[in-house]
């Protein structure tokens, strides 16, 4: 994916993460509450290391 | 004679000029209206307080009566005040007094915005906490406290008693003015202890802690006008302002009932709210409590029956020595069935490598209760189902995507230990 500026670089961590907050237990199946939200820190600390990469 | 302020403070030279003028050659002064004789004349505070009291000048303007605190505490940066305080001789007062005294006191802008309002009669003091008078009319209620709870060590310290110096109106030996300036003067030194937190009070209500907390460190004032304000008696280590105009230190009641209010939204409602919300939550869930604990109980034997059935499985390779099977208990908390203990099942092979069976929890999403199964960095969970055999293998291969499931029995498990036996 190919980013025209900074701003859409951040815009698009945000909305990703804003995703990955939101997301619906079902794709989380088989874990408990603590282990979603474990999941879910962790996937938006990669989007986050992913974003900083590209700025 | 009917005298009407202008509320302007400035500096002059007081017209009137008794014996206890402090502006003869110049000070502060305000101007006051003298209605009958259509003249404006310049007085300073003394000398308006000796013709109120001596010459029979009557303030016309409702105004001021209303904009008058006997006693202000102001706060520590002295930019508002905290309390006000109306001194009244009036003993078994009415409830209807009471109200008609506080409504007419707040119909003045500037009082009806002070965090507290002291109410102050020989037998009861009544203490308002103003938070809601400014939004609505609907004036809230006060809270009576006993006089002598707050002043017996004064009137002690002082060999008064109510009788003869006291603080009622039924002393005949006492003009009326002296009987209130002595008890004044008492409530005046209670509040000044507070600020000066000499006076420490142990096992107040908490309305009575937040009201010595706000007070503390204040400045103590007498006889403040609170619109003019110009006329201040400083006590503490502001004193060598005294005399000097409020207005020095702008009060700004819009900004101060902000900041109360902010306060009061801040810590007091939203701290309610909390509260409230809390003791919901908890009463839902003690309501429930019975239900869980059949729930939690109902889930420790599922546990327990699935090590039973495992166990059966491996007892012929216990028996040969190939493996042995031990238990340990662990503790789970989990939202609802809080904190309990459970056990974990650890078969451990003849070289000492180990496979562990420890409950994660009941509250899994999409199933009755997991079990994980740890061999090294392989985790396969043992997922509670709705169907016959109560169990399922499930194993996630990747992070996206629904984990695999498989059915639980005896020859997957095995299976699943042959696998991990091939690395041993």
């Amino acid at each position: 994916m190919k980013f025209s500026s900074y701003d859409e670089i951040v815009e698009n961590y945000m909305f990703l993460k804003t995703l990955v907050e939101e997301s619906d237990e079902t794709h989380f199946l088989y874990m408990s509450r603590e282990e979603t939200e474990a999941e879910k820190r962790a996937v938006i600390e990669e989007l986050r290391a992913d974003a900083s990469f590209k700025l | 004679m009917q005298v009407m302020p202008t509320y302007i403070d400035f500096y002059g030279i007081c017209e009137i000029k008794t014996p206890k003028c402090v502006a003869m050659t110049g000070g502060h002064v305000t101007a006051v209206w003298i209605t009958q004789d259509c003249v404006l004349v310049n007085v300073c505070k003394p000398c308006l307080d000796e013709n109120i009291h001596q010459e029979g000048w009557r303030l016309e303007h409702e105004k001021v009566k209303q904009g008058f605190a006997d006693i202000a505490v102001y706060s520590e940066d002295d930019d508002a005040p905290q309390i006000i305080v109306k001194i009244r001789n009036t003993e078994d007062a009415s409830p209807e007094w009471v109200k008609k005294i506080y409504s007419e006191a707040v119909k003045d802008s500037v009082i009806s915005k002070v965090p507290y309002f002291l109410l102050a009669t020989p037998d009861i003091f009544y203490l308002w906490r103003q938070e809601n008078t400014h939004r609505d009319q609907n004036f809230p209620e006060a809270f009576p406290i006993k006089t002598k709870q707050f002043l017996e060590p004064y009137l002690k310290a002082h060999s008064i008693n109510r009788e003869n110096t006291g603080i009622s109106e039924n002393s005949e030996s006492q003009d009326p003015d002296s009987v209130i300036e002595n008890f004044k003067n008492i409530v005046r030194k209670w509040l000044t202890d507070i600020a000066t937190r000499q006076s420490v009070q142990k096992d107040l209500p908490e309305f009575l802690n937040k009201f010595y907390k706000t007070i503390a460190d204040g400045f103590v004032r007498t006889d403040v006008f609170m619109h003019l304000e110009p006329y201040a008696v400083v006590e503490g280590e502001d004193a060598s302002n005294k005399g000097m105009p409020l207005s020095a230190n702008p009060y700004n009641p819009e900004t101060e009932w902000n900041l109360y209010q902010s306060w009061m939204e801040g810590w007091e409602t939203k701290n309610w709210i909390l509260e409230s919300l809390l003791a919901q939550k908890k009463q839902k869930m003690e309501a429930e409590y019975p239900q869980w604990n059949k729930k939690r109980d109902e889930w420790i034997g599922r546990v327990n029956n699935l090590f039973t059935l495992i166990y059966s499985w491996l007892k012929p390779l216990e028996d040969n020595d190939y493996l042995k099977i031990s238990y340990k208990d662990i503790s789970i908390s989990e939202q609802s069935l809080g904190r309990y203990s459970v056990r974990e099942m650890i078969i451990t092979f003849f070289n000492n490598d180990k496979i562990e069976l420890g409950p994660v929890g009941l509250n899994i999403i999409g199933a009755r209760g997991r079990v994980d199964m740890k061999m090294g960095m392989r985790t396969i969970g043992i997922i509670g189902t709705d169907d016959d055999s109560g169990w399922m293998f499930s194993e996630r291969e990747s992070r996206l995507g629904k984990p695999k499931t498989w059915s639980f029995d005896e020859y997957n498990f095995k299976a699943i230990l042959a696998e991990f036996a091939e690395e041993l």
